[in-house]
């Protein structure tokens, strides 16, 4: 049997205007993916992944083609409407983690949340159990500058994780962690695709990280140039 | 999601604490110079309305000045009452008495049976006041003081006008041309005076038959003003003094009840022109109102002026809501990413610019009505034009109605909000991938 297609993508493009000059960072992408995969994005940098990976989960519009999500073309929704679609569908995890300073671990896991109009005091519960579930238990009142760099993307993950969402967006998850927080990351990556069957989408210059992978897309000017997938579930 | 944005501004104003101070002090000064003249200003509205209230609403001021009843001569007694109030005065008209029309000309003290002899005229008095040199056995040296002529009855007819009348040595005048006085607490203080005691007015000799109770009880203008500094005669011998017996400083004329105060006005202007006085006759009413108006116009102009400082803090919180957006562009573009709608980045900055409003109302509202006690005192003092009556009660006393206050704590966060309107909504229309890219 074949799982369903999640996201579809075709002929997108993105192009960056710099001044005068207009820089094409997407050319022409087209590409399937089917839910519950575990998919690596590589190619060297410029080629385009972040860009990609934007516009995959809704934080980006194109400039041509389109992105649809279970057959619904997201590139043409409403700000609000995409707002909502981040909200409800998707994850991000980034390199920077990206944890908002002023807040403890588990005021930025609730942020999601406050979004959703979720009751305070259901939130708090939910990201208590969210924390506890990436082995922050006891860490929920520290701030991000207190905690060493894996344990910041393990809350971003976290935070990613407590809306529920579909598929993940890791945009080079490990980049800014030394090897061992790294594996730790993957680890827990592959066990959510696994256990709890969420898409996983991640960008990576590591070989040894897109091995976590059972597909990989390769970018190269703004083009895929190799894809080890179909969107058909299948890969190695 | 109101009580999220609210945390959380209070956790991000309180992560740059002198920033918010400085913006909060820039918006406290204008609130408080707005809450400080509007609260002076109902006091002194205030004050006058009870001044006129004591005096009666249903009373007619005569004031000496044109007689043609048209509305010039209710301006000109306007401006007269207007004078008096703001210089403390008890006569203020100067030159402004119009040449006599007529050929006869009769007393005062005429005229004035003839108006208590109308039918729809309950009781009426008149006072004259001159500058008087007065000397006394029990004082060294000249004094120079107002006198005070007064017509028979005065102090029973019409003890509004005299607040904290009472007589606590001696008696009152018997007959309208006695040669007596009546001395405020300060002035037989001064004189050395006691009743029995000969006090010379110009080169006339008075004996002194009674002596006011010192008073605290003062007003801004409207009512006859410091007692303690009175010198009361009967208003003929006044007149027998410094002749021009049809000379008038202020006539108080009360309805009967029922009356039209208008008509009444009317009959007295007549009473007074055939007499060859001529007068404007204005009721309380009429004249508190015109006073109210004015100080509603001399205030609206003040707060205006005021609303300049407040403009002033408006930009300043505009200019820290900008420096915060931009400060946090990449907290912005985080919010977004996990799911954040525009209005929900509108609603979080709005609020903080709105909680800085209010914080500055709060503040300045305190510290208006600090500001407007002190004033008070100050103009109080001046309304007097006696230094030593600074303990005026009924002086002006700031007044903080609920919608005043109510007014400056909502104007202040609407304030705020409406100078964050356009940083918020920058913040809000930002694109999360540029958000994020920000440093
Ligand atoms: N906001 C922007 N303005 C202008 N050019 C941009 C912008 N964002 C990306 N680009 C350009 O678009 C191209 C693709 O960028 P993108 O970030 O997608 O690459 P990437 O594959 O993620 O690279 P890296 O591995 O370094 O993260 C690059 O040439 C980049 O310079
Ligand atoms: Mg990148």
């Amino acid at each position: 049997m074949t799982p369903d297609t999640l996201i579809e993508v075709s002929g997108l493009a993105r192009d960056y205007r710099l001044g005068r000059s207009t820089v094409p960072a997407l050319r022409g992408v087209d590409l399937r993916i089917a839910e519950g995969e575990f998919v690596a994005i590589m190619g060297p940098s410029g080629s385009g992944k972040s860009t990609l990976l934007h516009l995959l989960g809704g934080l980006d519009v194109p400039d041509g083609g389109h992105v649809a999500y279970r057959g619904l073309a997201i590139s043409r929704q409403s700000r609000d409407a995409l707002a909502e679609f981040r909200s409800r569908k998707v994850g991000f995890v980034f390199q920077m983690f990206n944890l908002i300073p002023t807040l403890t671990a588990l005021g930025n896991v609730e942020l999601p949340l406050a979004y959703q109009g979720v009751p305070r005091r259901d939130r708090h519960r939910r990201a208590r159990e969210m924390l506890d579930s990436v082995g922050l238990a006891d860490r929920g009142h520290h701030r991000p500058t207190e905690l060493s760099g894996g344990e910041q993307q393990r809350v971003a993950i976290a935070r990613a994780l407590v809306t529920g969402p579909e598929v993940l967006l890791c945009d080079e998850p490990t980049g800014n962690l030394d090897s061992a927080s790294g594996q730790q990351i993957m680890g827990l990556l592959a066990e959510l695709n696994r256990e709890r069957r969420i898409t996983v989408i991640l960008v990576t210059h590591e070989p040894e990280i897109a091995a976590f992978a059972r597909r990989c897309v390769l970018m190269r000017d703004g083009q895929v140039v190799s894809d080890t997938g179909d969107g058909h579930g299948g890969g190695r | 999601m109101i009580w999220d944005h609210l945390l959380w501004s209070v956790h991000n104003l309180r992560t740059r604490p002198a920033r918010a101070g400085l913006t909060v002090l820039g918006v406290v000064v204008g609130v408080a110079a707005v809450v400080a003249l509007v609260s002076i200003g109902q006091g002194l509205q205030r004050s006058v309305h009870e001044e006129f209230r004591a005096i009666g609403y249903n009373t007619v001021v005569v004031t000496p000045g044109l007689a043609s009843g048209d509305a010039g001569s209710d301006a000109l007694a306007l401006e007269a009452l207007v004078g008096r109030f703001i210089q403390a005065q008890p006569e203020a008209t100067g030159g402004r008495a119009a040449p006599f029309r007529e050929a006869v000309r009769r007393p005062v003290s005429s005229a004035l049976d003839e108006v208590r002899a109308l039918p729809e005229v309950a009781r009426a008095g008149v006072i004259r006041t001159e500058i008087a040199f007065v000397t006394s056995a029990g004082m060294a040296g000249l004094g120079v003081l107002h006198v005070t002529g007064v017509s028979s009855g005065i102090f029973e007819d019409f003890p509004g006008y005299f607040p904290g009348f009472a007589v606590a040595e001696g008696r009152c005048f018997r007959s309208p041309d006695e040669l007596s006085l009546v001395l405020g607490a300060d002035v037989a203080r001064d004189l050395g005076a006691s009743v029995g005691s000969v006090v010379r007015v110009e080169d006339q000799e008075f004996t002194v038959v009674g002596i006011l109770a010192r008073t605290t009880t003062g007003g801004v203008g409207v009512t006859f003003g410091n007692l303690n500094l009175a010198l009361f005669a009967p208003i003929e011998t006044v007149a027998l003094l410094y002749g021009n017996p049809d000379r008038i400083s202020l006539g108080l004329v009360e309805a009967r009840p029922g009356e039209d105060v208008n008509g009444v006005a009317a009959a007295v202007r007549t009473v007074f022109a055939r007499s060859g006085i001529p007068v404007t006759a204005v009721s309380t009413k009429e004249l508190s109102a015109r006073i109210t108006a004015v100080l509603g116009d001399l205030q609206t102009t003040l707060a205006a002026i005021a609303a300049v400082a407040l403009l002033a803090g408006g930009i300043g919180v505009m200019n820290t809501m900008y420096t915060s957006v931009l400060e946090r562009t990449r907290h912005i573009g985080i919010m977004k990413a996990v799911g954040a709608k525009d209005r929900h980045v509108l609603g979080l900055f709005l609020v903080e610019s709105g909680l800085l409003g209010l914080l500055g109302g709060a503040i300045g509202t305190l510290a208006g009505a600090v500001m407007s006690g002190v004033a008070a005192a100050g103009v109080g003092r001046t309304l007097q034009g006696a230094s030593e009556l600074t303990s005026l009660a009924g002086g002006i006393l700031p007044r903080f109605e609920p919608w005043l206050i109510l007014a400056a704590l909502g104007g202040s966060a609407l304030l705020g909000a409406v100078a964050g309107a356009l940083p918020a909504l920058r913040a809000a229309r930002l694109r999360p991938v540029e958000a994020l890219r920000h440093a």
